[in-house]
């Protein structure tokens, strides 16, 4: 809200600049977030918190200033003079809809001149950031800001029967509203009517038809209540935010309508003449009374974490407007229905608290039974993946949940997103990780190593969404950073990099029995992709990603990447380092050829050897794979080194060379393996 | 031949094969001397060799001379040698000289987003200070992210939380605070709970907003818990991120889920409170919103609010980290660009 410096002087007294007081009331919670200068008076720009209806309106600061200042806060004198005619004759008012509207007030006031009001209004009006109309509408909207009570000034001569009735909208009612919009309303919406039509949409806007203009003569004045979960849905349905729908979805005092009237009937009188019905038409069928809420001086000092007395108590309340009465040990309060916001004793304690000053709040660390900290399952296992992903050099990114539709079915859509490329939930993280590299490559990269865990999310088969953390990485161009006198295509990665990586994960975290089954798998290329099994459970995928797919999403062709399951990983995985004894004998070695036909794989020949080769073969290495002349077309070789060695006593070569006699044979019984070697 | 003929000899010997020691100037000579002089057929095992040409009484002190001359030699030799091997050894190593200045060839190491080391930067100051780390969905139930958070039906405290919804009572979380509920469900007090994780608003994406941040929630419940420990708890972690001279203020501000509600924010680390561009010239970094739990949600969970009382605050994750690094501009940390993610 935009409030002039000088408009609250008119209410209270202060000797503070006007920085000083800005400083003053942000600290006591209202925000002046800017001090400028409109039409030659400083402004303040004010955020109010939604909790603070109150602080919409000048009288409503000022009175947060006398609070803090502990000056009197002086209320604008009102005195009218009425005439005899009897408001109540003039015109009538019913209520309908008395949940959406508790109160409805109106007066008459016949015989106005209407015409420009005067400067010093004018003035304040423009300063608050409201543009002068007539003398008439001026009044109304001076006194929503002095008061903080919405109005609305009707042509009395134009309202048939000068009959107000407050109703639901008919299905399909129309109204053309102030802005000269023609707007179709519900039945959720509540109209200000008269026996024909609607000629207001209650708490928001005017109608066009009523209006106040230059020729009118005779006006009533409305300023009544209405519920806030009703102006708040209507304002949001006709996408119409005014200053008085602002403030009824905030809380507008219901007890304020009858002084409200009595301020903008003298104002209009003013300055327009005219003669001031004799009393009020006011329908409140049911009085909105104040809350009354007790405050314990010592539950004040538990929550604010330091003393105050009673006496402050009853002066900080009282100054805010409320009745403070002692019982016993504690205090009841008489709460103004301008302060909608309190209704427990914790709502008390913080003003008591806001204005003495939050600066006096000590610092202290809670006491009592010390905890021991400590991070979650999921987090400590995150970030003991996250380290073994980094320390394989890959660079770890941060994408958003919502995503563009990847596989449609399945996917979870978002009801209203943001734009069409943020319609669904991701369903997968490694598509998130393409477009990475999309983007860093379009930028002039050429090597791309990332990797992510997040959350991802599907639609299970009720319907239910599912949501669960993911481990993904794409690769493309070299991990290397820096390279000179080398030859930069043989050291740029391949889908073996990328199982390499996997294979680290996967022990590192200590599972046991991984496989990597061959798959046919979507965006991978149909005979360079697995499915990563452990213990007999789908764990992820791997594969390079197919051309198709590399030139969907405008990737390099030779990019590879793998997603696996984190819980399903969290589950599997083990303690790392299981010490085994290390063996104090010396090892014999051998290198093993073994030709086989080339679509024998790799598993099948090591499974072999495995087996075979029994507890003394202490581990096994492929150093070679070659396939090509002089081997006839159909054969590859595979080069092993294998190690032996016995915990417990040196080896003979006898013995050695026996095992791997028995090796050759099973490989060729079993496989039609043949050696090239010796 | 007389034994002085023999000396004679000796001597010559001696000069000649000490100059050669000492003109030599690779190892390799010294060898070549060493089996000229010393070796099996050498010159001065030939003098031994001669001991017969003298009489029988001379011939012991002869032996003496010319095995003292084979001691001397050796010794030359080795003292020789010491130097002409130092000199070879040093000119080796000069010619084995590389170019220091020439770059590394570099296997990069990855390295974390930003945002991901500044959440566990703060994880580890709230583990520090005995919070209990706990995770929750990011697809997150209205009740927990409005109902149990004592948020009125509809109520314009609301407008600041423009949700994306994925079905009527579903919705991407707006606040971690949306954990609370789901804690106190299943908890008893005391508690200190901490969370960092992803929250989401329907907001357009420019320099200082984002549909997508990340989010810490902490709360504590207890017995006699005040706004006090509230400070204290704030101004521990605030001065583990920005210095150990950092000063906390509170003013008060309006969250639904706790009462007194306050916002909070620190001394500037840059200009100490003096004000400068950091800080806007106000000398105080806001940070977030914090509070005293309010009474009906403790009381919702059947905790008794007499009893017992808590805080509660929040914490940009963004936040905390474009303050450590200086970075200005909210989209970067999504975008991931790697001369972005590079750099720290």
């Amino acid at each position: 809200m935009l409030v002039p410096v000088e408009w609250i002087r008119e209410y209270v007294d202060f000797d503070l600049t006007t920085e000083a007081l800005a400083e003053r009331l942000t600290m006591a919670g209202l925000e002046v977030e800017e001090i400028k200068e409109t039409a030659g008076q400083m402004v303040y720009s004010t955020y109010v918190t939604p909790n603070r209806p109150d602080l919409l309106s000048i009288i409503g600061v000022a009175r947060d200033v006398s609070a803090l200042l502990s000056t009197s806060l002086r209320s604008p004198a009102i005195e009218i003079v009425e005439s005899d005619a009897d408001a109540n004759a003039l015109a009538s008012v019913e209520i309908k809809s008395p949940i959406n509207c508790p109160r409805y007030s109106a007066r008459v006031i016949s015989g106005v001149k209407v015409t420009d009001s005067p400067k010093w209004m004018q003035d304040r009006l423009i300063a608050a950031g409201m543009r002068p109309i007539n003398n008439v509408v001026d009044a109304t909207n001076y006194v929503l800001l002095e008061m903080g009570q919405p109005l609305h000034a009707f042509d009395y001569d134009l309202l048939a029967d000068h009959k107000i009735i407050v109703r639901q909208a008919e299905p399909g009612e129309k109204i053309m509203t102030l802005d000269g919009e023609e707007r179709e309303l519900t039945p959720n919406t509540l109209v200000i009517a008269d026996p024909k039509h609607a000629v207001a949409v209650a708490g928001v806007m005017g109608g066009f038809d009523s209006e106040v203009s230059y020729s009118t003569k005779n006006i009533l004045l409305e300023s009544a209540h209405f519920n806030r979960l009703s102006i708040r849905r209507t304002a949001r349905y006709l996408q119409l935010s005014t200053e008085a729908s602002f403030r009824f979805e905030r809380g507008v005092d219901p007890n304020l309508t009858v002084k409200a009237l009595d301020r903008v009937v003298q104002l209009i009188q003013e300055t327009g003449g005219g003669t001031i019905a004799r009393g009020v038409i006011d329908a409140y069928p049911s009085k909105i009374e104040q809350n009354i809420v007790t405050i314990r001086p010592e539950r004040a000092v538990k929550i604010l974490g330091f003393h105050v007395s009673d006496e402050q108590i009853v002066e900080y309340l009282t100054s805010l407007g409320m009745i403070v009465r002692r019982d016993g040990d504690k205090f009841v309060v008489e709460v103004t229905t301008f302060r909608p916001d309190i209704s427990r004793e914790e709502d008390l304690i913080e003003e008591v608290g806001r204005i003495y000053g939050y600066e006096r709040i000590p610092e202290r660390l809670p006491s009592g039974e010390s905890m021991q900290g400590s991070d979650s399952e999921e987090g400590r296992f995150a970030s003991r993946v996250l380290d073994i992903l980094v320390s394989a050099g890959l660079q770890e990114v941060a994408t958003g949940s919502m995503s563009p539709c990847a596989i449609g079915r399945e996917q979870v859509p978002v009801r209203n997103p943001l734009s069409d490329d943020l319609g669904y939930l991701r369903c997968n993280l490694m598509l998130d990780l393409l477009a990475i590299i999309r983007y860093n490559c379009s930028r002039g990269m050429q090597d791309v190593s990332v990797c992510q865990i997040g959350h991802i999310f599907g639609v299970q088969d009720g319907g239910a969404v599912e949501e669960k953390l993911s481990i993904a990485v794409a690769l493309t161009g070299s991990m290397w950073g820096q390279t000179w006198n080398v030859d930069r295509t043989s050291l740029e990665v391949d889908f073996f990099f990328a199982k390499g990586i996997a294979e680290n994960l996967l022990e590192r975290v200590g599972v046991q029995n991984v496989r990597f089954q061959p798959a046919e798998l979507i965006d991978f290329h149909p005979t360079r992709a697995a499915i990563i099994e452990a213990e007999g459970k789908r764990l992820g995928v791997i594969g390079q990603v197919d051309a198709k797919a590399a030139e969907r999403y405008e990737v390099p062709g030779r990019t590879y990447a793998f997603e696996i399951d984190f819980s399903l990983l969290m589950e599997l995985s083990g303690h790392e380092g299981k010490y085994r004894p290390l063996s104090r004998f010396p090892a014999v070695t051998r290198d093993l050829a073994v030709l086989v036909s080339a679509d024998v794989p790799y598993e099948r020949v090591t499974e072999i050897i495995s087996r075979e080769g029994g507890e003394l073969l202490e581990s096994l290495s492929l150093f070679d794979v070659y396939s090509g002349p002089p081997l006839p077309e159909d054969k590859k070789n595979l080069a092993f080194a294998l190690i032996f060695r016995s915990p417990d006593r040196t080896l003979r070569d006898a013995e050695v060379d026996e095992r791997l006699t028995r090796i050759r044979m099973i490989l060729t019984t079993e496989l039609g393996a043949s050696f090239r070697d010796t | 031949m007389s034994e002085t003929n023999l000396q004679a000899v000796l001597e010559t010997l001696r000069q000649e094969a000490e100059t050669n020691i000492s003109l030599a100037s690779s190892s390799g000579e010294l060898s070549q001397i060493e089996t000229e002089y010393l070796g099996r057929k050498g010159k001065v095992t030939e003098l031994l060799r001669r001991t017969g040409e003298l009489p029988k009484e001379e011939r012991p002190a002869w032996g003496q001379n010319v095995n003292q001359l084979k001691d001397q030699l050796v010794e030359k030799l080795s003292e020789r040698r010491t130097v002409v091997e130092a000199e070879e050894s040093e000119q080796r190593l000069r010619g084995e000289a590389l170019d220091v200045t020439l770059p590394g060839r570099l296997y990069r190491l990855g390295k974390k987003h930003p945002l991901s080391t500044t959440a566990a930067e703060v994880k580890q100051i709230f583990i520090g200070l005995g919070y209990q780390i706990v995770d929750g969905p990011e697809v997150e139930k209205y009740l927990y992210n409005f109902d149990v958070l004592n948020y009125p039906e509809d109520h314009p405290a609301m407008d600041a939380q423009m949700s994306f919804y994925v079905a009527d009572d579903l919705l991407l979380r707006t606040q971690t605070t949306a954990l609370q509920g789901r804690v106190m469900q299943t908890q008893k007090p005391p508690f200190r709970i901490c969370t960092v994780g992803r929250c989401f608003r329907y907001d357009a994406v420019d320099v200082t907003h984002s549909h997508t941040f990340h989010q810490v929630d902490c709360f504590t419940v207890d017995e006699g818990i005040s706004l006090a420990d509230l400070k204290g708890v704030i101004t521990q972690f605030a001065r583990k991120i920005f210095g150990s001279d950092t000063k906390t203020r509170f003013r008060p501000d309006f969250f639904p889920f706790v009462e007194p509600g306050v916002e909070y924010g620190v001394s500037c680390f840059v200009c100490k409170g003096a004000g400068c561009p950091m800080c806007k010239g106000s000398g105080w970094i806001e940070l977030g919103g914090a509070g005293m739990i309010h009474p009906n949600i403790l009381e919702r969970f059947g905790i008794d609010s007499e009893k017992y009382t808590g805080f509660a605050f929040g914490l940009g994750i963004e936040r905390i980290a474009m303050l450590q690094h200086g970075i200005n501009d909210l989209r970067l940390f999504l975008e991931n660009d790697l001369r972005f993610l590079r750099q720290f």
